[in-house]
């Protein structure tokens, strides 16, 4: 009786989880923490990758606010207000995923947010930013 | 930032900065967004995630004030 606990032993504390890195998967140690495939690293990336497109876009919209270029630019900002609601939303999702360490929401959450700010980075409109500025 | 990232996000700001100068307007602000966001760091403390948040909250916030009537 006792062999077969020592044997199911290793077993329920890889199943367990717990930060542990699984025997099953060729750990060194029963206590050998194993990283988080969505943590703080992983947010920062998407949220510098998000400062970028917003600096972009806010650039764009103060040389619109001043007339400096084709007043077309209206449009352009409005409907890129538009593709950054979905961004803010899933950012603020991530954001709170991460915080909570909710690890299985947060993988799809991570993606969400690449996809909502990828949205935005590639919408027409982004586009008219940077290939259609000119000709006032 | 994985490498692809990185180029999508430059070409994008040199894009802008490009369509800029075509314009006659100031550049600065494109590659400023480019330097300020493009990162190396490894190791991201939670303050470091704190002050970007802060950064992006107030481009957020600039963004999202309604155009002035035209």
């Amino acid at each position: 009786m006792r062999t077969k606990f020592l044997l199911m032993l290793p077993l329920a504390l890889a199943l367990s989880g717990c930060g542990t890195t699984s025997i099953l998967k060729g750990g060194s140690s029963l206590t050998a923490t194993i990283a988080n495939p969505v943590g703080i690293n992983q947010l920062y990336d998407i949220e510098n990758a998000y400062g970028v497109v917003l600096a972009v876009a806010v650039n764009y919209k103060r040389l619109c606010v001043a007339k400096t270029i084709a007043s077309s630019c209206r449009g352009v900002v409005v409907r890129m207000q538009g593709y950054k609601k979905t961004a803010d939303a899933a950012l603020v999702a991530l954001r709170g995923f991460v915080n909570k360490n909710d690890q299985i929401s947060a993988v799809s959450a991570l993606e969400a947010a690449k996809q909502a700010v990828l949205a935005f980075q590639n919408s027409p409109d982004f586009a008219a930013i940077t290939y259609a500025t000119g000709s006032k | 930032m994985d490498p692809a990232t990185i180029l999508a996000l430059v070409t994008l700001g040199i894009n802008a900065a490009k369509a800029a100068i075509d314009v006659g307007v100031d550049a600065a602000p494109f590659i400023t967004a480019l330097y300020d966001h493009i990162t190396s760091k490894t190791t991201v403390t939670q303050a470091d995630l704190t002050a970007l948040e802060a950064r992006i909250q107030a481009l957020s916030d600039e963004f999202d004030v309604p155009l002035p009537d035209a």
